[in-house]
C-alpha cells in the first residue's frame, strides 16, 4: 500500500509518495510532514470523493491522502 | 524680448508683467511673508533659463556596436525569462486545477462546472460560495442565497486553484479557524 502527501506551493503542489512497507520512505515523509507543520502548514486528510476530510496534526502513513497547505492568513 | 518667455500656464507673451501684477495685487499684500519684492528680474532670468533649456535639441546618446549587441542580448534574455516564467505559472495553474477537481464532491464538481464557484455547506449551517480568485472570493450566503459578507483568507504564494482548495478544506474542516483569520467585507 502506498501513501500520498500533496504539498501546496508557488509552483503547484509537490507530490510525496511512500510505500507503507518501507520504513525509510515512511520516515522521510514523516520528517517532511513535521518540518512543514512546525513551519505553520495545515495538514488535512482527504478522501478520493472529496468528502469526510479531516484536519490532522500527526503524520499517519496509513492515511489515503494528505494535503499540506502553507500558513493561511487574512487578506 | 516679447514673446520668448514661458509662463506657468503655458507659452505666452511675458515681460515680467505677470510677476509685477501679482506682487502688486491685493492678494500678495494680504499674505504673510517675511520679505517681498516688486523687482521682477529674477522672474525674467528664471523664465529665460527654462526657455533656453526647452529649446535645446535632444541628442541621441551614441553607443558602441559592442554595447548595442550587449543590450540586444540582454533584451532577448529577459524575454526568454519572461516566457519561461509564464510557462511555469501556466503549468502550476493546470496542476492546481487538477488537484482541486480531484478533491471536489460530486455536487461541488457539478456546480463548479456550471458556475466556476464551489458551494460549501458547513456543520455550523453556514453556506459559502468559493469563487475563482485569491482574495475576498469567499462569499458567505444568506437564507436567500445572496451574499451576506465576503471573507478574505488564503495561503501565501499559491496558484489560484490551490488557494480555492485550501479555502474549501478550511471551511469544511475548521470553519471557525478560517473565520478567525479572515477579513470580512
Amino acid at each position: 500500500m502506498t501513501g500520498e502527501m500533496r504539498i501546496l506551493g508557488s509552483e503547484g503542489d509537490v507530490k510525496v509518495i511512500w510505500d507503507c512497507e518501507k520504513e525509510d520512505e515512511v520516515e522521510s515523509a514523516r520528517k517532511q510532514f513535521k518540518e512543514l507543520t512546525d513551519k505553520g502548514y495545515l495538514a488535512f486528510s482527504v478522501k478520493k470523493n472529496g468528502e469526510q476530510n479531516e484536519k490532522i496534526s500527526r503524520f499517519d502513513p496509513d492515511l489515503e491522502k494528505m494535503i499540506l497547505v502553507p500558513m493561511v492568513r487574512g487578506g | 524680448m516679447n514673446g520668448v518667455y514661458r509662463e506657468d500656464s503655458g507659452t505666452s507673451s511675458c515681460t515680467g508683467v505677470t510677476w509685477q501684477s501679482w506682487v502688486g495685487s491685493d492678494l500678495y499684500h494680504t499674505m504673510s511673508v517675511t520679505s517681498k519684492t516688486t523687482d521682477y528680474t529674477p522672474w525674467i532670468v528664471w523664465q529665460y533659463k527654462s526657455f533656453v533649456q526647452i529649446q535645446q535639441p535632444y541628442v541621441v546618446p551614441q553607443i558602441s556596436e559592442e554595447e548595442r549587441q550587449r543590450r540586444e542580448q540582454e533584451r532577448i534574455r529577459m524575454e526568454e525569462l519572461a516566457r519561461e516564467r509564464e510557462k511555469k505559472a501556466r503549468g502550476a495553474e493546470e496542476k492546481a486545477l487538477q488537484l482541486l477537481l480531484e478533491n471536489l464532491t460530486e455536487n461541488q464538481a457539478e456546480v463548479y462546472k456550471l458556475t466556476e464557484a464551489i458551494p460549501v455547506e458547513c456543520q455550523s449551517g453556514r453556506k459559502y460560495h468559493i469563487r475563482k480568485g485569491i482574495s475576498s472570493n469567499v462569499h458567505e450566503l444568506d437564507e436567500k442565497g445572496g451574499t451576506k459578507s465576503r471573507l478574505c483568507f488564503h495561503p501565501t504564494n499559491c496558484p489560484v486553484y490551490d488557494v480555492m482548495l485550501a479555502q474549501k478544506l478550511m471551511l469544511e474542516v475548521c470553519e471557525e479557524d478560517a473565520r478567525k483569520v479572515a477579513n470580512f467585507s
